[in-house]
């Protein structure tokens, strides 16, 4: 059993991230992909002893991952998560991982409120900043834009970006052609490009 | 800038096109706190999950479940027809037994069978549950009054009963004093007729319990001596006390106690358990959820697998709040050597205390007080980084181990990986310096780089191509170079470089560390013959003579990875080589190895905790060795640190000196420490305590980082002790040494504490803070007697020196907005030659700095 322990934790390292991140994609609410990845984690260690093929374990726990999004669903009462809008912080993006240079700019901010060095460097923590605080935006209109697409092609992206899917398993697991998978996320890119650039030219 | 229009920062364009897909390729991976709630959830489940027999084995016994009803469905089915039969066919001669007479001695008839008589209530079994169970300890002498009127005990006094039950039917789902559910129901012959009396004797345990007791007097009576209830030594100054004991009602030692806010929150107070199972925290008001931990077993607060379930507990009005948390049966392996348990209504406390005595080690007070006051107890510490001793094995020629294609290598004990089309740059990991041909090689990002200092200027030499992990350590010995990689789900693997060629450095061999399985290369170090490798499972031995190298052997030294659970505490603890050479000293927080490796294709263990008192197991963070002595430094029950000096003359039989406990020297005015949310001490993130040994003085940064103790010693023993506030703890780094001065004076401590900033003790020994570096300060290496080179983080690399006066800063570099250097933003790490140092910078990576002249830090042009 030790060895069944260290082995699903070696799993559990390589792809918790893009459980969550699959999730994320598919629902853009970061606090209930967090809990879905949360649950199709309990979901797949009850469950691992009925996978007959280890090999197979990634398009196995996506099968787990995709059936709890549909339990999700289920129990939000057949309607589709509404997707929420995130608002991507500082915070956020340091607790999330996403973008290292925010201990940088924290620590150059401290060092700045102590007056313990000239203002460029203030300057270029301010640009640090500036930086994340664009990035958190950049953010927060994809995920918004996420909202327009439809259901088949949020699942493509969320397979493609958030799981790291290949184009054919992708393909296998919607059901379609990869050729269509390859069209779907062409078009879905460039709905998204068309969304953000709008919502852009607004501001 | 071409004539091409450019989109201006923030226009639709310039968000439009590269805004979608860098934000799908760079999605944001599972936030902190919830992967911390899944790893501990998971890991419950994986406990229980290992405690329940495999599927194959439940599906036979559902089959064969399935098939025996079956059988006797089918038997009663025949039985049933066959007395059908009998009836319907008329001939009925009953002999007044209720047995057809064909069948008479084969069994009765359903049909002819008389009406059973109700069955007659002669014992009811009650449960004993958790809730309605409190607990105290037991005074020599006394017996166990079960709750309930299980044996008829009358109450005995209230200064007996410090937890005594108060209400049967809580009004919370769980009360705060009372132990989980007991894990085997008790039979009692009584059943209360009303509510228990609310002065029953709790019960200390399950283990303490008898089955079908009869209801006798006990020696315990009103007029025993008053019992001091477990952690009653702890209850004045503390806000949290919790018990833990194993399932059987021992105290547990060691074990990890956490309190936590929910949702989301990391842990807010963080203690351990002394032998008697006992610690204490002193957490802000607030709700928490309490969890203990030993090993792979963990309960939170009752008798939950998981925070969610746990039950809430108030701080507030400056009230001390007792739990008792039980764990289970698994978790015996921390527990103390103890009498073992006895199933007997009466018992004796020579069980409990000599559960909770401690080894045959000598305890020197040093003119402190008896018992040492309670205290926060946060060990926001985790460990040092856990860097094996060198071999000090000289350049020999390279190990003839076997040349792969790198192809293979990439692919070699993992997944394959798709090497990116080009790549440069990236953050520098580790940094070994050939002192033989002055070459350095750094790891940055996913390359190994060679490096020069050409007239005071690092120029690279060269680089290997794309690795197919960052590398998490580089080391040089014999004619190899090597580099530790991740095993991302795989063995972690060590790759070799000819050392011979860093202008083109030349892959010749990858070694998975197959044999222990493990994923983390915590410290490396080559020699010619073999590698020395630091894991989260131990220590592994990699042979370089045979060809193919491989990883010949492993030192299991114990922890999580031992019992096969998560590994979250995979880098705690320290290693030391001693003057032998031929013995290995490996402290863990969980225990001692130590190590034969005069063969090091064939290292021994020749001494392991095991079988050792729990306190004689000498569990240790950090370690600091002179000669065949080293001085380990542990947090202690109280929360400051507990130092020991233990002799290795005899390796398989070592044996402590001495030990000291520190708490009753923390300064009146130590520092609070604050509360330390970067650093999760299950994720082995945080560092310290940390020691040092220099001469005829030991100094030990405590835990908490808030003050350091300084020990004089005299004939090998403690003479004096000295401390004094160090810093409030809000860092992650905590590193400490002794400088030693030209002039012949003291050595000075000098620690660095991140935030704390760098600190130093003036010549009255009074430690402060060092030149009045701004904060924070990450590393510091020595440059000699009385000069030190830290790195600073924004106030970039700081030379300082001691003088009379204390330590001040002479020089500076790297410093933001000071030189031209000053978009290499902090400097985050520092190594030092005699007249050079290498500071890690965030953006520019390795920076050479030339200290001919200290006082006047050269940078490259």
């Amino acid at each position: 059993m030790a060895g069944d322990g260290a082995a699903f934790a070696a799993l559990y390292e390589r792809y918790v991230d893009r459980t969550y991140r699959y999730f994320y994609v598919r629902l853009g609410d970061a606090q209930l992909a967090a809990d879905l990845c949360h649950d199709t984690w309990l979901q797949a260690l009850a469950h691992i002893d009925r996978l007959r093929a280890p090999a197979r374990f990634e398009p196995w726990l996506i099968v787990v991952a995709r059936n709890v999004l549909l339990s999700q669903y289920r129990a939000a009462g057949a309607r589709p998560v509404q997707l929420a809008l995130d608002p991507i912080g500082m915070d956020g993006a340091e607790a999330s991982g996403v973008g290292r240079g925010a201990g940088d700019a924290t620590s150059a901010r401290s060092a700045i409120d102590g007056q313990h060095v000239p203002a460029e460097a203030a300057a270029d923590a301010t640009a640090d900043a500036d930086a994340l605080a664009a990035r958190a935006l950049r953010m927060k209109a994809v995920v918004a834009a996420l909202r327009s697409l439809s259901p088949l092609q949020r699942e493509v992206l969320a397979l493609r970006y958030g799981a790291e899917q290949s184009v054919e398993e992708t393909a296998r697991l919607v059901r379609r052609s990869s050729t269509a998978v390859i069209k779907l996320q062409q078009r879905a890119i460039q709905q998204l490009r068309a969304l953000v650039s709008a919502e852009e030219a607004l501001e | 800038m071409s004539a091409v229009t450019q989109p201006t920062p923030g226009s639709a364009a310039a968000h439009g096109i590269d805004a979608v897909e860098s934000v799908l390729l760079d999605l944001p991976a599972l936030p902190a706190a919830h992967r911390a709630a899944l790893d501990a959830d998971l890991a419950a489940a994986i406990d229980r999950k290992a405690a329940a027999p495999p599927v194959a084995q439940r599906k036979r016994r559902g089959l064969w479940a399935v098939v025996v009803l079956l059988v006797l469905g089918g038997y009663g089915v025949l039985r049933l027809q066959r007395a059908s039969t009998a009836a319907l066919g008329g001939v009925v001669f009953d002999g007044g037994d209720g047995v057809h007479p064909d069948r008479r001695g084969q069994g009765r008839s359903p049909a002819y069978a008389p009406a059973a008589p109700p069955p007659t209530i002669i014992a009811r079994v009650r449960p004993l549950r958790g809730p309605t169970m409190a607990y105290a300890p037991v005074p020599p002498g006394a017996a166990l009054a079960v709750a309930g009127g299980g044996n008829g005990q009358g109450p005995l006094p209230a200064p007996l009963l410090p937890n005594r039950r108060v209400d049967p039917r809580p009004t919370s789902p769980v009360p705060v004093n009372a132990f989980p559910r007991a894990p085997t129901p008790w039979t009692s012959t009584a059943t209360p007729a009303s509510p228990p009396p609310t002065s029953d004797v709790p019960l200390p345990s399950a283990r303490h319990r008898s089955h079908d007791r009869t209801p006798t007097p006990t020696a315990a009576t009103p007029t025993s001596p008053p019992p001091a209830a477990p952690c009653d030594d702890l209850v004045a100054g503390a806000r949290l006390v919790v018990h833990v004991v194993d399932a059987a009602g021992r105290p547990l030692e060691d074990a990890d106690v956490v309190a936590s806010r929910w949702p989301g929150a990391e842990p807010d107070s963080v203690s351990v358990t002394r032998p008697d199972g006992c610690t204490a925290m002193s957490p802000p008001d607030g709700p928490y959820r309490v969890m203990a931990r030993l090993g792979a077993r963990r309960r939170w607060h009752p008798d939950a697998d998981t925070i969610d379930a746990a039950a809430v507990v108030d701080v507030a009005d400056g009230k001390a709040v007792r739990l008792g948390i039980r764990l289970p049966d698994d978790a015996v392996q921390g527990a103390t050597d103890g009498a073992a348990p006895t199933a007997t209504a009466t018992v004796s406390a020579t069980a409990v205390a000599s559960a909770t005595s401690v080894a045959a080690e000598r305890s020197m007070a040093l003119g402190a007080g008896a018992s040492p006051p309670p205290r926060d107890m946060d060990r926001r510490a985790g460990a040092r980084s856990f860097s094996p001793p060198r071999s000090g094995e000289g350049d020999r020629p390279g190990a003839d181990i076997q040349r792969l294609p790198l192809a293979a290598a990439r692919t070699s004990g993992g997944q394959a990986a798709a090497a990116p089309l080009d790549q440069s740059g990236g953050a520098v990991t580790d940094v070994a310096i050939d002192d033989a041909s002055g070459v350095v090689w750094a790891t940055i990002g996913p390359r190994l780089t060679t490096w020069r200092l050409v007239d005071g200027a690092p120029a690279r030499l060269g680089a290997t191509d794309v690795l197919e992990e960052v590398a998490e350590h580089v080391a040089i010995g014999g004619g190899n170079v090597a580099i530790g990689v991740h095993g991302r789900g795989a063995a972690a693997r060590l790759l070799f470089f000819d050392r011979s060629t860093p202008a083109e450095p030349r892959w010749t061999a990858t070694v998975p560390l197959a044999l222990s399985g493990a994923q983390h290369v915590g410290g490396l170090s080559v020699g010619a013959a073999a590698a020395w490798v630091v894991t989260e499972r131990g220590l592994s031995v990699v042979d370089l003579k045979p060809s193919p190298a491989r990883e010949v052997a492993f030192v299991r030294t114990g922890g999580p990875a031992e019992s096969g659970a998560w590994d979250t505490l995979p880098w705690q603890g320290d290693a030391a080589l001693l003057d032998d050479g031929a013995t290995l000293v490996v402290v863990r927080p969980w225990g001692t190895w130590v190590v034969d490796v005069r063969d090091p294709a064939q290292p021994v263990v020749v001494s392991d905790p095991r079988g050792r008192t729990s306190d004689a197991r000498w569990p240790s963070f950090a370690l600091a060795c002179a000669g065949l002595r080293c001085a380990f430094v542990d947090v202690g029950a109280a929360g400051a640190g507990v130092v020991r000096m233990v002799d290795f003359a005899d390796p398989a039989s070592p044996h402590a000196l001495w030990r000291l406990d520190l708490d009753p020297y923390r300064p009146a005015r130590a520092v609070q420490p604050a509360p330390n949310t970067r650093d999760d001490p299950f994720e082995g993130r945080s560092r310290g305590p940390a020691i040092a040994w220099s001469g005829s003085e030991i100094a030990a940064l405590m835990p908490d980082g808030t003050w350091a103790a300084r020990i004089a010693l005299a004939g090998g023993e403690p003479a004096a002790v000295t401390a004094a506030p160090m810093a409030a703890w809000d860092t992650s780094f905590a590193g400490i040494d002794l400088a030693r001065s030209a002039a012949g004076a003291a050595a000075s401590i000098v620690a660095a504490v991140g935030d704390g900033g760098l600190l130093a003790s003036s010549p009255d020994g009074t430690p402060r803070r060092a030149a009045d570096l701004p904060p924070p300060v990450w590393q510091f290496a020595a440059l000699g007697d009385d000069w030190i080179v830290a790195a600073a983080g924004p106030a970039g690399l700081s030379v300082i020196r001691r003088d009379a006066d204390g330590w001040h800063e002479v020089a500076t570099a790297l410093r933001s907005g000071v030189d031209d250097a000053a978009a290499c933003g902090p400097v985050v790490g520092v190594a030092a030659a005699a007249t050079s140092a290498l500071a890690l910078t965030t953006h520019c990576g390795l920076v050479a700095v030339d200290l001919a002249d200290p006082m006047a830090p050269a940078l490259p042009r």
